[in-house]
């Protein structure tokens, strides 16, 4: 789906003393076959963007285009619209590990599905389905989410918001917290779920992450668009000004450009060993 | 060297299904830098609250500097073992930052007088006291952190556990704590640091690692020899530390005949 921001500025209790500007005149179209990571430190923005999308938030002015519905400031949020638009948006939270409420896994997952398809009798079916994708199988169904690990939360916490199937998957940190093979597992499952045509907008610390799976990327500090473009050139130059964390391939490619040895086509270990023997 | 927590045979279950720890042996010492691996679901957490004495295990014991920790005597670990969260939002009580370093001594009823002079102090060392009057909502992830880190300095711990403390920070937040526990044990040299993580570049540099696999102890070793078995590990759901991936090729393409884990070090070495 195309999402658009327009002179988009947007403010936190705008109204009062404690006014402070999160996003100012943020200009962008996503690209809505990608997936699309949003990058930069604590504080920048990123989470206030994609809340705007989904009409969590609404502008301060300007305007966010989400498929077709505009939002801007003056917008009357009617609930049909909003409803309409949020069932084509799975939006997974930040510590989203922590929002489960239901007293068995199933019916945690079943939720998001009920409230948005009321007339739909296969909503377990369709829980199960997500619970076989996220990698829970059949004997989590009736567990209480509490008993469950921070990972296994986390994977069901994924499991509701894919379970409804959006068009649309806003994550916000989907990797924290989760080892290596857990990020690999959720980030490979998110990648398989994108090639089905689901549009995929990643919030993440994670520049690792970024190079692999993002195919664009939007840098965010001061609540301005600082840079975007591909993840590969972007993350090549000094990102660390904007308080980014260069992946270690590059910073190990960066270290020895600087003693005056450049490796050029390097873009993991094995490239990099290749291209050293080369060198000589 | 003096053993500041054991556990003896220990076991932990939420529920009657399966045990989340399974007979736990562990003697930590006094000053030891030490990260407690494995993969989600691996009792790391489960852990790291047993020490601390936050959950009773099921059977076993745990010894806090040679004495044995039971129902009456877990003050003796609560004052002395501090736990920073990995949520910082999920630990703040107080309505200003002073307010919530305060908190803890209150509970000790420390005199009013002496209570500022122990908040400045440390919040001097942390690097937040120009923050003591702001409130916790307000401040970035690293600073919550800080403030978390120093609430629990105040109370001068011989313990603290790291629990995934790291692993909602922005680079920039993680260093600052990265930096700040180095400081504190480049201060007090006696000080236990526990870390539960899943940052192995983090746990690289720790004295030891412990790894953990459902419920039970498999390795117990020095970072260097930990990662040698990368096979077992990969097995566990866990990874190597990219500098140990990166030591590891040149090794086996003899573009160096030794490993080098320091980063500056080994670019040097490849520059020559």
């Amino acid at each position: 789906m195309q999402i658009e921001f327009k002179n988009l500025y947007f403010n936190y209790n705008n109204n009062s003393e404690f006014k402070v500007t999160v996003l100012k005149n943020i200009n962008y179209l996503i690209n809505k076959n990608n997936i699309t990571a949003i990058v930069g430190k604590t504080g920048s923005g990123k989470s206030t963007l994609t809340e705007l999308i989904n009409y969590f938030l609404k502008p301060t002015s300007g305007q966010v285009i989400t498929d077709g519905f505009i939002s801007e400031n003056s917008t009357k949020l009617k609930f049909k619209v909003v409803n309409k638009l949020r069932k084509k948006i799975g939006y997974l939270f930040q510590f989203s590990e922590n929002q489960l409420f239901e007293d068995t896994v199933i019916k945690d997952v079943s939720f998001g599905v009920k409230n948005f398809y009321p007339k739909d009798d296969g909503y377990e079916q369709k829980s199960k389905e997500a619970l076989r994708l996220v990698g829970l199988d059949e004997s989590f169904d009736s567990r209480s989410p509490f008993d469950l690990s921070g990972g296994e939360k986390k994977r069901v916490a994924i499991a509701g918001v894919i379970a409804y199937k959006p068009d649309l998957l806003i994550l916000d940190e989907p990797t924290a917290g989760l080892d290596a093979q857990g990020k690999k597992e959720i980030m490979d499952l998110f990648k398989k779920i994108h090639e089905t045509g689901v549009q995929i907008i990643l919030i993440t610390h994670d520049m690792n992450v970024v190079l692999e799976y993002a195919d664009e990327m939007i840098v965010l500090d001061n609540g301005s668009i600082q840079k975007y473009g591909s993840p590969k050139e972007i993350l090549k130059e000094n990102v660390e000004k904007y308080n980014l964390e260069t992946p270690h391939i590059y910073k190990t490619i960066n270290a020895l450009k600087e003693k005056g040895i450049v490796l050029n086509n390097v873009t993991d270990i094995p490239s990099l060993v290749t291209e050293l023997k080369k060198h000589g | 060297m003096n053993e500041i927590i054991k556990l003896k045979n220990i076991s932990y279950a939420y529920s009657n299904t399966r045990d989340a720890l399974t007979d736990i042996n562990l003697t930590i010492n006094k000053g030891e830098d030490i990260s407690i691996i494995g993969h989600n679901g691996s009792g790391k957490s489960t852990l790291a609250k047993l020490i601390a004495a936050l959950l009773k295990p099921k059977s076993g014991n745990l010894y806090f500097n040679n004495v044995e920790i039971n129902n009456k005597n877990t003050n003796l670990i609560r004052d002395k073992v501090g736990m920073v969260f990995q949520n910082p939002d999920n630990q703040f009580i107080g309505i200003t930052v002073a307010d919530d370093i305060a908190f803890g001594l209150e509970n000790r009823r420390i005199p009013r007088d002496k209570m500022s002079q122990i908040i400045e102090e440390y919040s001097k060392k942390t690097g937040i006291y120009e923050l003591l009057n702001k409130e916790p909502a307000t401040l970035s992830g690293g600073q919550k952190q800080r403030v978390a880190i120093t609430g629990i300095l105040a109370m001068s711990p011989e313990v603290i556990i790291f629990d995934e403390a790291l692993a909602m920070l922005d680079p920039r937040g993680k260093n600052e704590i990265l930096k700040l526990i180095k400081d504190i044990k480049k201060n007090n040299s006696d000080i236990t640091i526990i870390r539960i993580t899943h940052d192995l570049d983090e746990a690289f540099y720790s004295d030891r690692i412990i790894v953990l696999s459902e419920g039970k102890i498999v390795n117990d070793n020095t970072p260097t020899e930990v990662f040698k078995e990368e096979d077992k590990l990969i097995k566990l759901g866990l990874d190597l530390p990219f500098i140990v991936k990166l030591n590891k090729e040149l090794l086996k393409e003899g573009l160096i005949d030794k490993a080098i884990y320091d980063f500056d070090l080994l670019i040097e070495k490849l520059c020559k």
